[in-house]
């Protein structure tokens, strides 16, 4: 329960440091100077307190960008994931004579490569698609450092599938692009959110 | 500053409680526990009182070993008397009269 009051509270002080810092800070240090019940119904009340503090028009738009990058990319993430695994486990499939049921040219197109070309996609695009989905979660969060960071991880891999001839120069450009433009949505809603902050912290 | 205007039923219930024992640090729980204010209501007014020169603040060591400083809270000089001049005026009075108006600073 104390654990569970430090998270929230360290969230609430986090919400509203930039804008109060001394508030934050006071409200903070109570919950750790409170019995385990207390400090759960004061962390709570923090929490509130924080969200109301911080509510705008402009962080409301800001969050639901944020999210809405987040679901895109995420669903991008796992679309990898899953086609690329699914491409492995049907040449398996095939492979160990059990024909699945799929279009004819579909099986064909699986029969077209070897085996390790498909472990080789498998691998390659799975973690493409993990780090998109990490960097999904990181966008929900507002974690804009970590999107950068995870974005210049994916834009090297990229260019690795491309010297490697997997997908083609086309497909890496592509994926380049899109993990820039979140990258830049990233960086801009980041810019958005401290600017609104600081001109909370002015009123 | 102090200001002449009537404070807000929750900043006299909060005056009020601080009065009590004027010259005793308090901190932002047990105000909380005191007045039914919640934190996001308590610690603006306690801001804004500190700022017209009400309140004085200052983290104190905790009773608690291995926990950090508290913030704690109390009146001032200035404080004791705009809080009683405001908790003995009628509801509808809109300023202190005479020599219980608050000082300005």
């Amino acid at each position: 329960m104390r654990q569970l009051a430090l998270i929230l509270g360290g969230w609430a002080a986090r919400l509203m440091h930039p804008v109060r810092p001394t508030q934050a800070l006071a409200m903070y240090a109570e919950i750790e100077n409170l019995p385990d019940r207390a400090a759960l119904v004061w962390a709570l009340g923090c929490l509130a307190a924080a969200c109301r503090l911080r509510a705008s028009l402009l962080a409301a738009l800001i969050v639901g960008a944020r999210l809405c990058v987040a679901l895109a990319a995420g669903l991008f993430g796992y679309v990898h994931v899953w086609s690329s695994t699914h491409n492995l486990w049907f040449k398996l499939q095939i492979m160990s004579g059990v024909s699945p049921k799929l279009p004819a040219s579909f099986i064909n197109g699986l029969n077209s490569q070897p085996i390790d070309h498909w472990v080789w996609i498998c691998v390659m695009f799975s973690t493409l698609g993990i780090l998109h989905l990490i960097a999904a979660a990181m966008m929900a969060l507002g974690r804009n450092d970590k999107v950068l960071q995870l974005s210049v991880v994916v834009i090297g891999l990229d260019l690795l599938m491309s010297v490697a001839g997997l997908g083609g120069l086309t497909l890496s450009a592509i994926y380049i692009g899109l993990i820039t433009l979140m990258a830049l949505v990233s960086a801009g809603l980041a810019w958005l959110w401290r600017w609104d902050e600081r001109r909370m912290a002015l009123t | 500053m102090s200001s002449q205007r009537r404070p807000s039923p929750q900043a006299i219930q909060l005056l009020s409680a601080l009065l009590v024992e004027a010259r005793t640090w308090r901190y932002g729980y047990d105000l909380s526990k005191e007045t039914g204010l919640g934190a996001g209501t308590l610690y603006p007014l306690l801001d804004r009182l500190a700022k017209q020169g009400l309140l004085e603040s200052e983290w104190l060591p905790s009773e608690l070993e291995g926990r950090p400083p508290r913030h704690a809270y109390r009146l001032t000089r200035n404080g004791v008397s705009f809080a009683q001049t405001w908790q003995e005026a009628p509801k509808h009075a809109d300023g202190p009269r005479g020599k219980l108006r608050p000082a300005r600073s």
